[in-house]
């Protein structure tokens, strides 16, 4: 596909995938240095290497910002692939904030998690940039395997041990079914580099559509999975409850980020829109999934009585909204991907956050113990309020913005239905938001006992909390960056 | 740089005042209440400064409004989304009568709200209120407009249901909420369809002559409609349930379960005049295709909504009930004002009834205030009721009487209010708007105007009625003989409302009136009337104006003598009904015993209960929707916790069927080997449990064929072995399969 392709030396292979190696360093550092001393107990600094070695990751990306270049055939370092990068790792930092106290209490073991934790990075970061799908199958089963070993990490409790099991079987299957569609693609057009599948699909796509369509559904299925976007949604309520909570926040932004960054680059890459059959094959697979998505994961949520559940439920309809502007495929559809990622990141992690606090102090993760908690935690309480409204799509937050964007772009992209159902369900949400809302501002509290927060976990909530106000009042900024980034799909 | 400039300070002072209230001041109740009353008064001050700098300037509409651009807001694409302010006439007159109106409530509500709990929450949320409704008549485009909508929407919530201990206050602010959110959803799509297709959402880009020239030719979605209409008529959505228009009028009868200054401040300055006031705005859309659909639709809601809440008002015995559907028909007059295409009619009346509508409430409050003190008066005094305790309603107008007596500030004021509502001719503001409506609406739309005229009929009706059941006659009750006068700070605002019920109508008399007619300017028209200007709107708006316009220039005696006669008619006759002889303690409604006389006793059953519109509505939307959820429920949770719906049935059907098979050998496994060698681990168990395990195990076992035995026999591996994983992946593969055919087949 690219003939012009230079060949890059192994200095300029190695400074492009810094990043990576930053990370996997790290990681094996953190192992390391952890069973340097098995026996200390505490290991307060732990979450601090990992940070470091996050940061570093980060300041790597950034001085790579202007490349343009592919990497040993299977990745790319593109403006795109770069900020979902930036995206999964200051993700992942604000994970390890609301880890700290809450592993450090309840574990035994800690080394382990917050490798796993950067390990996990280290796959989001691949799976944003694999343009094969070898590779993107490779990113897929890693990004699941951490996961999957971080959500049993309490191993001496049931309901993690439960959940872990769940997930990984799901996650098993339906990356077999995934891996199946992607064998089908290889059978069909005789490459997994997506450029190419695009451009022989380019020629045989007339012929070829009613052999297209099953592989695409298979993988569809698998991305969905990795999104937890219906009907592969099933594994999410369950994994979501049993998982430690940090690691269900970790669960609910992570592998969304990376999984959306891979529908993008798969669907743009491989099936973009001149390809007129298939372009519109895959836009309808997922406008389906992106309706059911939001409607199931709304409604089901009306009835969630625990927090971490509700939440879940909450993460799915999120999933389906991303899924719009996916579908509309178009820059500024992209752009409103992206935005929303970043919107919903930030504001899926403040109010994990919070919850973690409110759970290491009381143990509780049933909404009605939120009953008066402004007057027990009022800075609290308002961080999870910013956060519950901003998931909501309640101006000026974060989320008004990113859903404001998402829906002109399925305007204007013609899918007005799938716009009227976002909305229909933005709407719905409000209700089992709105429940939290209130026990924590109106419902009668039994205790006034003050709830104080750890310094972490207080971190992590004002970068939600100004993150989500800041993005909601001056998105300007942040948004002509990502509109930069959104270019790397539709230039040439 | 011009004072107008500085017109966004004006929603900000009562959203400084809500922040320092809610978060410093909260525990203080005098400066609470201090600070939110002084940041009313500061944009009050600043409102007045704008208005008359705008009406001197003047500012005209269109290109003529006067904007400036403050902070680029949302970049998109190529361009920015900026927000600044935009004042044109319409603007102006709303900054006129918006902060003083709430200022009078504010300052109404110290002396209602005293003793209250929550007083400093109660003054943060008005205050709120009053940022909501000041921020979307000030700036310069539609989403601008639609944010501090929805942040008044978010504020009815929170004071409909104030008082939350009482559980009908929560449900009335919940349902108030929902409900016009139904309207707030058509909104949102008519702003993402007016952007998509303009690609602008500021004033001057949309009401561009060339923009709604566009939008009047451009079919909608290959339909027959014009994409204006499509865009006005889901901007009406907003309208109707903001509004309180039929058929989402169902909020707002409910929602005098806040207290009393909060039903002024929602019926009368704010929130329901903000869905009249949208119509306002975006008329140049809705006159931009001459005899359009929309046009039609927005004046027979409209005119319905009029007659059929007037005929509801005459059978309710709740005094802030009769206001409420009021209102509504107040409102419905409006809307089929606009909807004729008499904008500067239904501007007009928007503002007057703001304020008498805002008197009216005040004083139902003062008089509910009245006899809530009056019955605690009787009650420490030893001289029970005879209804007892729980029977006693303040609002209730069968329990009053004879309070003219007790309580002579508030009535002459609710006599001038209540003069005002009826249109009683030539000293009232009501008059002279509700004349210009009619007028307009003879000239332009006979049937409008005969419903028109029958609905201002039964407004004096039960305006009369209203006032008679009040404070004529003898006292009814203990209370009623005890009511006090309500203190200055309650009867002042009263006054200063009364003198603009009167005072305003003025501003707007026809130059063409007989004998008064031409003494004064017919200011407002002239002001008003330039927002909309032939040279810059489309050609078909322009004649639409004109059309409207020439209508006041010649003067038309026959609509204003069947307009008196309605108005003068209605009220002479609830006088004779209710007034000649006061109702006695006990005595059953006039109305009431006439209409079960000539056997029509179900019509006044079916008016008292609002023509059963929520019960239908708990039937069919509250239902459905809960049905909807429900199914899905059991579809995806029952799984887990075990509870078995519909969908759920089935496929655990298809799962039992394949796993039967495979599980009786496994059960014979299980329950026959590890059974015996189990046996000496279970000898100490109770022999109940041990036939109970027996008995799920073998008679379901064989039944079901499937994990009972499991479950029988081993608990510890439940996490695994019944968490029903095996449903998800089998779930999975068949979605995986429905996906492929269904795709197929399409």
């Amino acid at each position: 596909m690219n003939p012009a392709e230079p060949t890059l030396t192994l200095a300029q292979t190695l400074w492009l995938l810094s990043p990576e190696l930053v990370l996997l360093v790290a990681g094996m550092l953190i192992l390391g240095l952890d069973g340097l001393r098995p026996r200390q107990e505490g290991k307060r600094w732990l979450p601090y290497v990992t940070l470091a070695g996050l940061a570093s990751a980060l300041v790597a990306t950034l001085t790579l910002w202007d490349c343009n270049a592919r990497v040993l055939f299977v990745l790319s370092c593109d403006p795109f692939a770069l900020a979902i990068k930036m995206v999964a790792l200051m993700a992942t930092g604000i994970v390890v904030l609301v880890s700290d106290v809450y592993i450090r209490t309840r574990s035994r073991y800690q080394g382990e998690f917050y490798a796993l934790l950067i390990f996990s990075a280290l796959a989001m970061c691949l799976l944003g940039a694999s343009t094969n799908i070898v590779m993107i199958f490779l990113a897929f089963d890693f990004l699941s395997i951490t996961s999957y070993i971080l959500t049993g990490y309490l191993r001496d409790d049931r309901r993690s041990t439960e959940a872990a099991i769940k997930y990984f079987l799901y996650g098993a299957v339906l990356s077999a079914v995934m891996l199946y569609g992607m064998s089908w693609f290889y059978g069909l057009t005789g490459s997994t580099d997506l450029a190419e599948i695009a451009a022989v699909l380019r020629e045989t796509e007339h012929t070829l559509r009613p052999l297209i369509l099953p592989p695409l559904i298979l993988m569809a299925a698998g991305f969905a999975f990795k999104v937890a976007a219906a009907p592969f949604h099933q594994w999410a309520p369950d994994a979501y409850e049993g998982a430690p909570t940090p690691v269900t926040a970790f669960l609910s932004v992570g592998p969304k980020i990376a999984g959306f960054a891979l529908i993008l680059r798969v669907t743009l890459i491989a099936f973009p829109m001149d390809l007129a059959f298939v372009s519109l094959d895959w836009r309808t697979v997922l406008a389906t999934l992106a309706a059911l998505t939001m409607t199931i994961g709304n409604l089901v949520a009306l009835w969630q009585q625990n927090i971490k559940r509700l939440l879940a439920y909450s993460s799915i309809a999120q999933a389906g909204y991303i899924l719009i502007g996916v579908v509309s495929a178009s820059p500024r559809g992209v752009t409103a991907v992206l935005l929303y990622l970043v919107a919903y990141a930030l504001t899926n992690l403040g109010a994990f956050a919070a919850i973690i606090a409110f759970s290491n102090r009381t143990g509780s993760d049933a909404i009605d113990d939120y009953a008066g908690l402004n007057r027990r935690a009022p800075v609290l309480a308002l961080v999870l309020l910013i956060s519950l409204l901003s998931l909501g799509g309640i101006p000026p937050l974060a989320g008004f913005v990113g859903k404001l964007y998402l829906f002109s772009a399925a305007m204007e992209a013609g899918l007005l239905w799938l716009a009227v159902v976002g909305v229909i369900n933005s709407v719905i949400s409000l209700a089992y938001y709105w429940k939290v809302i209130r026990a924590m501002y109106i419902a009668p509290t039994q205790t006034e006992e003050r709830l104080t927060t750890s310094p972490t976990l207080a971190v992590a909530l004002g970068i939600a909390g100004i993150g989500v106000l800041a993005i909601g009042t001056f998105p300007g900024p942040l948004l002509a960056l990502l509109g930069m980034v959104a270019q790397t799909f539709f230039t040439g | 740089m011009s004072i107008l400039d500085l017109a966004w300070l004006i929603p900000f002072f009562p959203f400084a005042a809500f922040v320092a209230v809610s978060v410093f001041t909260y525990r203080n109740r005098v400066l609470s209440h201090r600070l939110v009353i002084g940041g009313i008064a500061a944009s009050f001050v600043l409102s007045q400064i704008v208005f008359w700098a705008a009406a001197l300037l003047p500012v005209g509409g269109g290109e003529h409004a006067f904007e400036s651009a403050l902070i680029p807001w949302l970049p998109n694409g190529l361009e920015v989304f900026s927000l600044g302010v935009y004042i044109d006439p319409a603007t102006a007159v709303m900054l006129f009568m918006v902060p003083l109106v709430c200022l009078m409530i504010f300052i109404y509500s110290v002396g209602y709200m005293h003793g209250d709990p929550r007083y400093s929450r109660f003054f943060a949320y008005v205050s709120l209120f009053a940022t909501g409704m000041l921020g979307m008549v000030v700036f310069n485009n539609l989403l601008a407009f639609f944010i501090f909508w929805e942040i008044m929407g978010t504020c009815s919530y929170l004071l409909i249901g104030f008082w939350y201990e009482k559980e009908s206050a929560f449900r009335a602010g919940l349902k108030a909420f929902l409900v016009t959110k139904v309207g707030d959803l058509f909104l949102m799509l008519g702003l993402a369809l007016l952007y998509a297709e303009v690609g602008s959402l500021a004033y001057r880009d949309i009401f561009s002559p060339e923009t709604l020239e566009h939008l009047a030719h451009t079919p909608f979605l290959g339909t027959s409609f014009s994409m204006a209409t499509v865009v006005a008529l889901l901007l009406f959505g907003g309208t109707v349930g903001k509004s309180a228009q039929f058929p989402l009028h169902v909020w707002l009868p409910d929602a005098m379960e806040g207290p009393t200054p909060v039903s002024a401040l929602i019926h009368a300055a704010t929130m329901v005049s903000a869905g009249v006031f949208l119509v306002v705005r975006a008329f140049p859309l809705f006159a931009a295709i001459e005899g359009g659909v929309q046009m039609t639709v927005v004046a027979a809601i409209g005119a319905f909504t009029a007659i059929f809440s007037s005929i509801i008002a005459i059978a309710q015995n709740d005094i802030k009930r009769v206001l409420a559907f009021s209102t509504i028909s107040q409102l419905g007059y409006m809307v089929a004002a606009l909807g004729i295409g008499a904008y500067v009619a239904g501007a007009f009346h928007l503002i007057t009834h703001a304020f008498f509508k805002a008197l009216l409430f005040l004083g139902s409050g003062s008089v509910i205030h009245g006899m809530e003190h009056g019955h605690h008066h009787a009650h420490e005094h030893g001289e029970h009721e005879e209804e007892g305790e729980g029977a006693f309603n303040p609002n209730d107008m069968t329990y009053m009487g004879g309070l003219a007596r007790r309580q002579p500030i508030t009535f002459w004021t609710l006599v001038v209010g209540g003069l005002a509502l009826s249109g009683f001719p030539l000293i009232t503001a009501g008059f002279w708007s509700k004349d210009e409506i009619l007028a307009q609406a003879y000239e332009l739309a006979p049937a409008v105007f005969w419903v028109l005229a029958a609905a201002a009929g039964l407004t004096a009706f039960y305006t009369a009625r209203m006032l008679c059941m009040t404070f004529l006659g003898q006292p009814r009750t203990k209370a009623a003989a005890h009511a006090p006068e309500s203190v200055p700070s309650m009867t002042v605002p009263l006054i200063i409302l009364a003198v603009f019920a009167v005072g305003l109508g003025w501003i707007g008399i026809p130059e063409h009136f007989p004998v008064i007619g031409g003494l004064i300017p017919n200011w407002f028209h002239h002001f008003v009337g330039s927002t909309i200007e032939p040279t810059h709107a489309p050609e078909h708006a322009a004649r639409a104006m004109g059309h409207a316009a020439e209508a006041i220039h010649g003067f038309v005696w026959q609509p204003l003598a069947l307009g008196l006669a309605f108005a003068l008619g209605g009220l002479a006759l609830g006088w004779l009904v209710y007034g000649w002889k006061p109702m006695q303690a006990g005595e059953r409604d006039r109305v009431e015993a006439a209409m079960r006389k000539v056997w029509l006793g179900w019509f006044y059953d079916a008016m008292r209960n609002r023509f059963y519109f929520d019960e239908v509505y708990r039937a069919t939307f509250v239902r459905a929707s809960i049905w909807l959820a429900s199914v899905f429920d059991a579809f995806d949770y029952g799984q887990v916790e075990g509870k078995h719906g519909v969908v759920d049935g089935l496929v655990n059907l298809a799962g039992r069927v394949g796993r039967g098979l495979s599980q009786v050998s496994d059960w014979l496994d299980s329950r026959i080997v590890d059974g015996l060698v189990n046996l000496a681990g279970r000898a100490g168990r109770s022999i109940s449990e041990v036939s109970d395990s027996f008995d799920l195990g073998i008679v379901d076992g064989l039944v079901d064929g499937i994990g009972d035995a499991v479950r029988a026999g081993g608990r510890f591996i439940r996490p695994i072995q019944t968490g029903r994983v095996q449903n998800y992946l089998l779930l999975a593969v068949v979605e995986v399969l429905a996906l492929v055919v269904a795709f197929f087949l399409m």
